[in-house]
């Protein structure tokens, strides 16, 4: 730990804590932020648009899988956090850096000390050892002098278990321990953040494991990790998802929702919810009304009430970020047949979507209408069995 | 310790040892070109100067009429003369075989103790010369076939043949060297002189002024006052000759040849640096993800030149480690060989310090300037372009005209196999690398050729001046006769076709200021002889019924520029000033200044009607063996008629001596067309290496298809020898204007006229076969690499 300290110390560039904090272009919690982010390239075959209006914030110390298919956007999204890339318009803050007004040069130097780069295919410079490839990022941004960047190198290797292999080239190390080796080089300045592109995507199970393991125990000391992965297991242990298609985010409540739903169709979905705010007590859908909306809960909680044998209504159920609810009427074509309403003491936030682009979404994929037909199966039961108890 | 991207930097260096060595050689040629243009130039500077200087040298040098110790008495008491001396100078005979004799220059010294001027000295053996022996200069032992102690055969021009022994060895610097003239030097007493039968007189006065030695001008005046009192004296003076003031007579031919190695140095350090700009740049592509992974790490576009910059440093210093001795050795070796054919002694191997100098700051600036847009532009890829630059297909092929023509140009018209036109194709894909690896071996032809071309105009122009005075071998006597007895007799010789005689003598011209120019030949001809064959530049030759007609020759014009047709020129023949017309201008080649008159008007000037001391012959066969006969048949008949033959020279034997110096400058410019005809074949193999490497991944593909190690090989191969083809065909063409700027500059250098040109044919063909063994052998090794490659390698080549 004393070289974490001081090495940060000596680092006046990291986004420290109170830098952080202090940063007025983000809220107090989001380290990074991205607004209206539209990257294009030029090919011959004219403008291919990889991202289109980008919206995302990224919380300090949250550990973001990033999904989605060949082509959707995912490195490019990375890119503009890293710098590597830039957006042909909207803006991308890190900390209080306006990271898409950064000029070559700067942008390294801020890239190096703030944000560590790792890669699927490692990426070691082959001509140097394990432990020179660690000491490189603090070579180029000046950090620390040269005993104290071979400790820190060392101590990092020992972090990622491959002291041992310090004086070693790379190519005598094994794929998943050059991995280990590089998250060391991205970790060598203390960056806050670490911007992996499918860092386990070259690697076998086992060691793809081991690096995972690697990861969540940087986030437990605080690091925030953004992750692109095919890797579906490995992105659910993730604290969070976002998955991109065409250039654009689905949005994550409605993929986790629907983990069955293709991809086009969630991008379809995603541009048709209206999301929703209800104050505390207020009633968001009403028993007996006709089937409006298709309610998902994105903040706060919402509670189900249904009639008690007192004339009263008792709450049958609470829902939680990302559960749903207002579908049964819907797929059964009947009248709402509870009351939901915001709990508690903190608004509510839903997203929302019309019936009929409900059914379109489920129209096209037996398999989440299965799941939602056994979802409102339980609902139906649990809401008897209430019923059956309050009587 | 040092820090991570320094050991990189090594690394990267140790680690491709072959590009390395491919990029420290490239340098070090052109830079080893320069060291020894330098390092010799500056060694024979300082050499021959000093050699030369410690020689006491004359500044003038006149030829009067016979005169004695009293006139070099009155000579030296004259303030404006520091130093004066009188010297004879004979020509005798000498057997150099059983059947052979050669004309050798016999220098006699008065008093061997007290040589002032033109100073000779012991090489060893006697010292001076005893009575009826001679000394031999050094450098005159082989064409004299005989050394220290021989007894050697001499005939004196009356006919006295008589045997002397080579008491001692000399070292004259002041004389040509005796291969330049194909005659031995000598040296005797007065006493040794007048024991051959000739009178004891000087025939040559050496000079040398008070004051400023190093002003030509200055000099021409002080001699020119010695002239007027060697006149008033009763002699005439035929001959003024003031060699270039402090310098050796060599040096004005060794500049100028030095002055074209140079060029040709610099133009092959020019090609190198076209291959450290292809090497670099081959080398920043191969890099390119590892640039991208740096600056992802956090390093600038400065830090990322700076690496390179020093990798570029690096490979210029490790170029200066072999050119810089190398340079030295041999600018040594072409310095004593310099040495060896000037005559003259080296003071001992070093490396001056101005070749040094020049050699570092090209060593390292050169390569730096050639690397430094490569650098900084591949150190300016972002971070994106270079970890997205992934897969098949760099350095595209078929986005242009010309690829669109290539493909279908070896696909429908030639119908090539499919191997031939991927051979053919990628050899246009990196287009600018093509471009510089061309130039640069086509500059390697173009020179190589440009130098054939060279020495076939030489020959050419020897051919053109050895046609112009047309007789095959010339008879000089002892003394005058009669012209048509010695044409007469002449005629009864077997193999003669025609002769006849030419008078000469030696005039300058009065100027319009008074001044007096250079000298000049004037040469009494017939008008209608068959000897000369003039090239007429403007206005007539002598026609039968001419008096005071001139013609001159272009050469006469270098020194008198406002000459024409049809003025009148005033030329001062032994003192006497008379005017002449000038009625026609002739080309001048390898004949000095020559002003041509009508014989029998000019033998009335000189009071020597109808005589002459030599006949020049036309033979029936021209074969230099045939020449060779009719001398000895030529010398035979005169002296069965008891005339004084002093000599017999054949035009074979002058061509033999013209073009051994030719072959002196023809050699050391094909030296240079070595080395850059190297930096071309390493160019090549280094864009070979670089393309293989490139294309690592499109070779696994290839072989995952199907192709064997021998496919591979022949594809690379092939483009590597279509490449020297194309060389070939453009060097050829550039071969001839390069080769005329060459052959211009060597004729002004050394004839002071441009050469014939005649352009070298075979010299094409011969780079056609040299580069395709140099583009196959350049390809050799990349191909080879090539075919090692296995598919599992080369598809996972990161």
């Amino acid at each position: 730990m004393k070289f974490w300290q001081r090495h940060q110390a000596q680092s006046p560039t990291v986004l420290g804590a109170a830098e952080l904090d202090s940063a007025t272009a983000v809220s107090p919690t989001a380290l990074i932020e991205l607004r209206n982010v539209v990257k294009a390239y030029q090919t011959p075959v004219g403008d291919f648009i990889a991202l289109r209006g980008l919206d995302l914030t990224i919380d300090r110390g949250e550990f973001v899988a990033v999904v989605g298919k060949s082509g959707s956007g995912k490195s490019t999204l990375i890119n503009m956090i890293t710098g590597i890339d830039r957006p042909t318009s909207g803006t991308v803050m890190v900390g209080n850096t306006p990271v898409h007004t950064l000029k070559e040069g700067p942008m390294a130097q801020w890239r190096g000390r703030n944000v560590g780069v790792i890669f699927q295919f490692f990426q070691l410079l082959p001509m140097l050892s394990c432990l020179e490839n660690v000491m490189l990022p603090m070579d180029f941004c000046d950090v620390n002098d040269d005993k104290e960047r071979e400790a820190i190198a060392m101590h990092l290797l020992e972090q990622v278990e491959m002291a041992e292999h310090a004086h070693k080239l790379p190519s005598e190390v094994s794929g998943g321990q050059q991995q280990r080796v590089a998250i060391a080089r991205a970790l060598a300045n203390d960056p806050p953040i670490l911007v992996a592109d499918e860092p386990t995507g070259n690697l076998d199970s086992r060691s793809a494991q081991a690096v995972f393991r690697l990861f969540e125990s940087l986030v437990s000391q605080g690091k925030t990790i953004l992750m692109v992965t095919h890797d579906n297991e490995l992105a659910r242990r993730a604290s969070r998802t976002i998955t991109l298609a065409d250039g654009e985010l689905l949005d994550e409540h409605l993929a986790k929702v629907f983990p069955a739903l293709p991809h086009d169709q969630l991008l379809a979905a995603t541009r048709q919810i209206e999301p929703q705010t209800y104050a505390p007590d207020q009633v968001i859908i009403q028993a007996g009304d006709e089937p409006d909306r298709f309610y998902i809960v994105t903040a706060g909680q919402a509670e189900v009430l249904l009639p008690d044998r007192w004339g009263g209504q008792q709450v049958v159920a609470t829902l939680q970020n990302g559960q749903y609810f207002g579908e049964m009427a819907i797929l059964n074509g009947s009248t709402r047949n509870a009351t939901v309403r915001a709990a508690g003491e903190t608004a509510v936030s839903v997203i929302t979507l019309s019936p009929d682009a409900f059914h379109a979404l489920i129209a096209r994929s037996p398999a989440t209408r299965a799941d939602l037909d056994r979802v409102v199966a339980q609902r139906t039961d649990a809401n008897k069995h209430a019923a059956q108890k309050g009587s | 310790m040092l820090r991570p991207r320094w050991h990189k930097v090594l690394r990267d260096l140790w680690g491709n040892k072959i590009r390395t060595i491919l990029v420290v050689l490239s340098i070090a040629i052109g830079v080893f070109a320069i060291g020894m243009i330098i390092g010799t130039q500056v060694i024979l500077q300082e050499d021959m100067n000093s050699s030369y200087l410690a020689t006491d040298p004359a500044n003038a040098i006149l030829y009067p009429s016979g005169f004695d110790q009293e006139l070099v008495y009155g000579v030296r008491s004259m303030p404006e003369v520091r130093e004066a001396e009188g010297r004879r100078s004979i020509t005798l005979r000498l057997q150099v075989g059983p059947d052979q004799w050669r004309d050798m220059n016999v220098d006699v010294i008065d008093d061997f103790e007290d040589i002032r001027l033109n100073r000779v000295t012991s090489e060893g053996g006697a010292w001076p010369p005893p009575d009826k022996t001679l000394l031999l200069e050094r450098a005159s032992l082989p064409l004299a076939n005989a050394g220290l102690g021989d007894t050697v055969t001499v005939e004196t021009a009356v006919g006295k043949v008589v045997e002397m022994t080579v008491s001692g060895l000399a070292h004259d610097m002041n004389k040509p060297p005796a291969q330049f003239v194909g005659m031995p030097y000598a040296y005797i007493t007065m006493d040794t002189l007048e024991w051959l039968g000739f009178d004891r007189y000087f025939n040559e006065l050496h000079i040398q002024v008070a004051g400023d030695t190093l002003d030509k001008a200055h000099i021409q005046e002080v001699a020119d006052l010695v002239e007027q009192k060697v006149q008033k004296n009763g002699q005439n003076v035929y001959w003024i000759w003031i060699p270039e003031p402090g310098k050796h007579v060599a040096n004005e031919a060794v500049q100028p040849m030095l002055i074209i190695l140079g060029v040709l140095g610099f133009l092959s350090l020019f090609a190198s640096s076209f291959l450290v700009i292809n090497i670099i740049n081959g080398l920043l592509a191969q890099h390119t993800t590892q640039i991208g992974i740096m600056k992802a790490v956090g390093a600038r576009k400065g830090q990322i030149v700076q690496m390179y910059l020093v990798t570029v440093v690096i490979f210029g210093l490790l170029s200066l480690l072999v050119a810089v001795p190398l340079g030295a050795l041999a600018a040594y070796g072409l310095t004593s060989y310099l040495a060896f054919l000037v005559n003259f002694d080296l003071q001992g191997f070093r490396v001056p310090m101005e070749a040094i100098v020049v050699e570092v700051a090209v060593g390292i600036l050169v390569p730096l300037l050639a690397a430094s847009y490569p650098v900084i532009h591949g150190a300016g890829i972002t971070v994106r372009e270079a970890l997205s630059e992934y897969g098949l297909g760099q350095g595209h092929f078929g986005s242009s005209v010309l690829d669109r023509l290539l493909n279908w140009f070896t696909s429908r018209v030639l119908s090539l196999s499919r191997p031939m036109r991927i051979s053919l194709r990628n050899t246009i894909r990196r287009k600018a690398r093509l471009l510089f690896t061309l130039f640069t071996l086509t500059l390697g032809g173009a020179i190589f050729i440009g130098i054939l071309s060279v020495h076939s105009s030489l020959l050419a122009t020897l051919d053109d001046a050895l046609s112009y005075f047309a007789y095959d071998v010339s008879v000089n006597f002892g003394r005058d006769y009669r012209i048509e007895v010695l044409q007469r007799e002449a005629q009864k010789v077997e193999g003669v076709v025609e002769a006849d005689s030419w008078i000469g003598n030696t005039a300058r011209r009065i100027r319009p200021n008074g001044d007096e120019g250079p000298n000049l030949n004037i040469l009494g001809t017939q008008a209608e002889t068959n000897l000369i064959n003039p090239t007429l530049v403007d206005g007539r030759w002598l026609l039968p019924t001419d008096t005071n007609a001139v013609v001159l020759n272009t050469l006469v014009l270098k020194d008198e520029p406002d000459l024409h047709v049809g003025d009148t020129v005033t030329l001062k023949i032994e003192g006497e000033e008379k005017e002449w017309e000038v009625v026609g201008i002739v080309q001048g080649v390898m004949t000095g200044a020559i002003a041509y008159a009508n014989r029998d008007y000019l033998a009335r000037e000189l009071n020597f009607v109808g005589r002459a001391a030599g006949i020049q012959t036309i033979a029936a066969d021209k074969s230099a063996a045939a020449q060779a006969e009719l001398a000895k048949r030529l010398q035979d008949h005169f002296e069965k008629l008891g005339y004084q033959v002093s000599g017999t020279e054949t035009v074979a034997d002058l061509r033999q001596n013209i073009e051994f110096q030719f072959n002196i400058i023809v050699v050391f410019l094909a030296v240079m067309a070595v080395l850059i005809a190297l930096v071309g074949g390493l160019g090549l193999m280094g864009t070979m290496s670089i393309n293989v490497m490139e294309r690592t991944r499109e070779i696994g593909v290839m072989r995952a298809v199907g192709a064997s190690d021998g496919a591979v090989m022949r594809i690379v191969l092939v483009e590597g020898v279509f490449v020297g083809l194309l060389s070939w065909v453009l060097g050829s063409l550039a071969a001839y204007p390069i080769g005329k700027l060459l052959s211009d500059a060597v004729g002004i250098a050394f004839m002071e006229t441009p050469l014939t040109y005649s352009f070298a044919w075979n010299g094409a063909l011969g780079w056609l076969v040299a580069v395709l063994v140099i583009a196959a052998l350049a390809s050799i090794l990349p191909a080879w690499n090539a075919s090692r490659l296995s598919v599992r390698e080369t598809l996972a080549y990161e």
